[in-house]
């Protein structure tokens, strides 16, 4: 009985857990986008009035503590220190970087095709491709944040009654 | 002298395509310290100038002064992310300077770039296709300044024009003569001003100098020549001001400006000989205006910073150098 007892706790605090998680993943996911954009904006900054290299430029988003969550920064840093191209070594590691964030596929595209341009034209085409990519990670984030209210509710809720259902059909 | 020849040649090696940089980091060392510059071309083999001249790159890490058919060429894909690699991966940064043909590299190596001119009604405002790309290393030759110290500058300062062929060493010498008259090998610490527009005197690097050019020494980067010492003069209150490769009659206006405000100038110039120097209008007005002390010539190309002759301008017989005669109609402006 107790074992029973234990087992349909297990289950129920899995489903509770479940839920969480999924909500979680949303509201990290828009976490995640704003750091995007608001790395976007900073390079779009620096560019614009001082026109670091991107060298010095990942290294100041490394040493920023709003950019920690970006992993991927100081190892394409380390891959332009030993020669690698920026392009490439952007495609592998923010590859890398999506598929263990919570970021979805049409996110990563659009982060891994910010690299594309990235220091390979003149100041007003870099600004123009920050702009361009500001508006597209702004336009996402505007219709995520708008569904992720109800979403979050939804996961969080389904959780619950996952947990209960389980709890009421196994008891 | 072979160390620090071999450090820029290391320094550069990264920007090089990989299959080239295995190549060429196993060369002799001495073969290394003789390399003043390596041309990459489209298509063709790689080229290394060297004392001796010009000499090419074989697959077996040597140089041979005879072309074949069997030296590895340097593919337009090769040339695409060399000049990639030099720009930093950062076009916009280095905008400026591509429409002039070239770009400093972290040590003060200069890469020149080669290839189709974009223009707009007058001039260039950028270029494409780069299909020639010359990485030029630079030198530091601590010394070679020596003897102007010794013989100009140690009874005080001077006004002096450093003429030079390119390859002669006119930068080197330069630079070396910073650093000494900055470190008070002239007697006193001098404050210096440096006119470093290409950013190979100093080499600077972020906040950093690469190269030394002495304590009391300050650098106006990328600052065009003629803008930056008329803000040295108002903000530095330099003793003397150092312009590598003076070219245009701004320049020379700005040059003659700030003598006259009590600033001395150490100034560098193209030209073979001195006959080179009273045809081009440049330093014929800088000779013309009686501001300048001293001439000196440099050695031939490749002899890097090699001093040949220090000619006292006052004392110079210029009957010997045939119809030299005051063209004051050359002066543009100011």
């Amino acid at each position: 009985m107790t074992l029973k007892n234990t087992g349909i706790m297990i289950i129920s605090l899995i489903c509770i857990l479940a839920g969480n998680y999924f909500a979680r993943r949303v509201t990290e996911r828009i976490n995640l986008l704003e750091t995007i954009k608001l790395m976007i904006k900073y390079i779009e900054t620096q560019i614009e009035y001082t026109r670091t290299p991107i060298s010095s430029l990942l290294k100041c988003l490394c040493e920023n503590n709003d950019f920690k969550k970006l992993t991927f920064l100081p190892k394409i840093k380390d891959d332009i220190e030993n020669g690698i191209d920026l392009n490439s070594s952007w495609r592998k590691n923010a590859g890398l970087f999506i598929k263990c964030s919570s970021l979805h596929n049409d996110d990563g595209q659009l982060l891994i095709s910010f690299s594309d341009i990235l220091g390979a034209s003149d100041l007003n085409g870099q600004i123009q491709n920050c702009e361009t990519y500001i508006n597209l990670f702004e336009t996402k984030l505007c219709s995520l944040r708008q569904k992720s209210e109800g979403s979050v509710k939804i996961y969080n809720m389904l959780g619950l009654m996952c947990a209960t259902f389980a709890a009421i059909i196994l008891f | 002298m072979n160390d620090v020849n071999e450090k820029g040649f290391t320094e550069i090696l990264r920007y090089l395509p990989m299959r080239f940089q295995n190549i060429l980091v196993k060369l002799p060392s001495g073969t290394k310290c003789s390399i003043k510059e390596i041309r990459l071309r489209a298509n063709k083999p790689v080229v290394a100038v060297t004392e001796k001249g010009c000499a090419f790159l074989a697959s077996n890490s040597k140089l041979s002064y005879i072309l074949n058919d069997t030296m590895p060429v340097i593919t337009v894909a090769e040339i695409d992310d060399t000049v990639k690699k030099v720009c930093g991966f950062s076009v916009y940064t280095h905008q400026n300077e591509i429409v002039n043909g070239f770009v400093t590299l972290a040590g003060g190596h200069r890469v020149g770039l080669c290839g189709t001119a974009v223009c707009d009604d007058k001039t260039a405002i950028s270029i494409r296709d780069i299909n020639c790309i010359n990485i030029r290393i630079a030198n530091e030759k601590a010394g070679s300044a020596a003897e102007l110290i010794s013989k100009i500058f140690y009874s005080g300062l001077q006004n002096i024009i450093i003429a030079g062929a390119p390859m002669s060493g006119k930068t080197t010498v330069l630079r070396d003569l910073v650093r000494q008259i900055s470190d008070g090998n002239a007697g006193e610490y001098y404050k210096c001003a440096v006119m470093d527009e290409r950013c190979e005197i100093a080499a600077v690097n972020g906040q950093v100098f690469e190269n030394n050019v002495g304590c009391n020494t300050d650098v106006l980067s990328n600052y065009p020549k003629s803008l930056g010492i008329s803000q040295a003069i108002r903000t530095l209150s330099p003793d003397i001001i150092f312009c590598d490769e003076t070219a245009t009659e701004c320049e020379v206006d700005e040059i003659l400006n700030g003598i006259m405000c009590g600033v001395h100038f150490a100034v560098t110039v193209h030209g073979n000989n001195f006959e080179d120097l009273l045809k081009r209008n440049i330093s014929k007005r800088l000779l013309n205006s009686g501001l300048f002390g001293y001439v000196v010539l440099l050695g031939e190309r490749y002899n890097l910073g090699k001093i040949e002759k220090i000619m006292k301008v006052g004392e110079i017989d210029l009957e010997k150098y045939g119809n030299y005669d005051n063209i004051s109609d050359l002066y543009s402006c100011g």
